[in-house]
């Protein structure tokens, strides 16, 4: 990897806990339902609703560890050097912070909870890594229980040095992200000139769509199963309802899925776009279209391919190069070290497909740098 | 480049279309009021025939609410195997122009319809 310049993970995560934000939540605003939070044993259970059929990562380090993965690897003296350190051990330059329990946002039923919570969490990762480090940049989490405290967030921190994205969950929403009900966190974040990501996420797929706590008896099915079911939904809902066309400044990142979904749904959006194509008349082209122009996708976890690593590279083909962003998201135990993408791709893409890639792509998408 | 007569003007009712062989292809020749416009027979998709579906208007939705309407000038036609819908007037896919069918040009003479091809 010596010849790039740069090397971005376009999603990282912290291991929050509660107790870690919770001072952050604005007493004067929040002062009830903050005396509720503190008094649960299991936030997980009592504040979200997190309900996997199994322990997640049963007899893995990562059991049942809620906060994410903290004994997956060394830690260092405090999350911040903790943080940093283990981007130096793979040679990433740039992480994107992404929470961890957070990620379960859409579960929390109350909504003065999820905003109280986000109110918190977002002061406490700018304030502890963002405003430490400047290889570290933060995505604003917004509550789909409360948009207007998410544009209030997104006016609040959006143009702040290291303030990159909106992070707007593509898992257990009850309200689907296509809907107008999410036009304030659009608006908003258009007018920041921050491009919006969906992470999706396994702790939320009891809750809502893609799937409710029914009939999966095995975590590994929630596992295998959230991530592309959500952002295919997601996408097809946001293209087909004409979102990219009523916010036409806004960029869209697809995060935590992989990138082998990416090729088999252009395909489909497009063939129905052109078949069924009168019930979407605000669309005045292919989906595939919008894709390529303002679509973005992260790549972890590329997908294991038993050695046959040009699948790889000519998945990362038919899922368009240029929208494509490395991502590490270490600490958790499904991550990517840069080379499980830079060897496959090497030798087989483009030299300047590569380095976008592996940072250059992210580096313009988030402005950063 | 020729000029073919293809019927007389009262041979094609309003909205309706006659589909016939014009110098070796098959081309259906539309009219819509006092217009004809002459398309081949043949959609771009899997080489379906796509003169043969509906003519009708198009849905339409424009900023800022992008609430549907519906522009009634029949001047799209369906192609009856996968729905693909094409634009008499440009030859367009009316879902995205980078597709598009041949189209030919037309006149009336002494109340005749000619194909230039």
């Amino acid at each position: 990897m010596s010849d790039l310049d740069v090397v971005v993970s376009a999603d990282e995560h912290v291991s929050e806990e509660v107790s870690d934000f919770f001072p952050y939540i604005d007493e004067s605003r929040y002062g009830g339902i903050k005396r509720v939070i503190e008094q649960s044993a299991e936030p997980w259970r009592e504040i979200f609703s997190v309900t996997p059929p199994l322990p997640p990562f049963s007899n893995t380090p990562m059991a049942s560890d809620y906060s994410g993965a903290g004994n997956v690897m060394d830690q260092a003296g405090d999350k911040l050097a903790t943080k940093l350190m283990r981007l130096d051990e793979f040679d990433i330059d740039y992480g994107i912070i992404n929470p961890t329990l957070m990620v379960a946002l859409p579960t929390v039923n109350n909504p003065q909870a999820a905003a109280a919570l986000v109110d918190g969490y977002n002061e406490w990762v700018y304030e502890t890594f963002v405003a430490e480090s400047d290889r570290l940049t933060m995505e604003v989490v917004v509550p789909g229980q409360k948009p207007e405290k998410g544009a209030e967030e997104i006016r609040k921190w959006g143009d702040r040095d290291g303030v990159v994205a909106v992070q707007i969950g593509a898992t257990g929403h009850r309200i689907p992200v296509s809907h107008e009900w999410w036009d304030p966190v659009y608006a908003a974040a258009e007018e920041a000139d921050l491009p919006v990501t969906y992470h999706s996420s396994f702790p939320a797929i009891g809750h809502a769509f893609p799937l409710q706590h029914r009939w999966h008896e095995l975590f590994a099915q929630d596992k295998v199963v959230a991530h592309p079911f959500s952002h295919m939904w997601n996408m097809t809902k946001l293209l087909y309802e004409g979102v990219p066309e009523k916010f036409p400044d806004l960029t869209f990142v697809f995060q935590e899925a992989g990138i082998g979904w990416i090729p088999y749904w252009r395909m489909r959006l497009d063939r129905y776009h052109l078949a069924l194509g009168q019930e979407m008349p605000m669309l005045d082209s292919l989906p595939t279209k919008y894709i390529d122009d303002r679509f973005y996708f992260t790549t972890q976890p590329v997908g294991h391919t038993d050695r046959k690593d040009e699948h790889i590279a000519w998945m990362a083909e038919m899922a368009g190069p240029e929208n494509l962003m490395y991502s590490a998201d270490i600490p958790h135990t499904d991550f990517d070290a840069p080379e499980e993408l830079f060897t496959p791709i090497r030798s087989r893409l483009e030299p300047d497909q590569v380095r976008g890639m592996m940072g250059e792509t992210a580096m313009e998408v988030f402005d950063l740098g | 480049m020729s000029k073919h007569r293809v019927a007389s003007t009262d041979e094609i009712g309003d909205g309706e279309r006659l589909i016939l062989e014009v110098d070796g292809v098959e081309i259906a020749v539309f009219r819509t009021g006092d217009d004809f416009h002459a398309v081949l027979n043949y959609c771009v998709h899997q080489s379906g025939p796509l003169c043969e579906g509906s003519l009708a208007g198009k849905m339409v939705a424009e900023p800022p609410d992008f609430t549907w309407s519906y522009d009634d000038e029949p001047r799209v036609v369906t192609c009856p195997w996968h729905n693909w819908k094409f634009d008499i007037q440009t030859g367009e896919n009316v879902r995205d122009d980078d597709y598009r069918v041949p189209t030919f040009e037309t006149v009336v003479e002494d109340d005749d319809v000619y194909v230039i091809r």
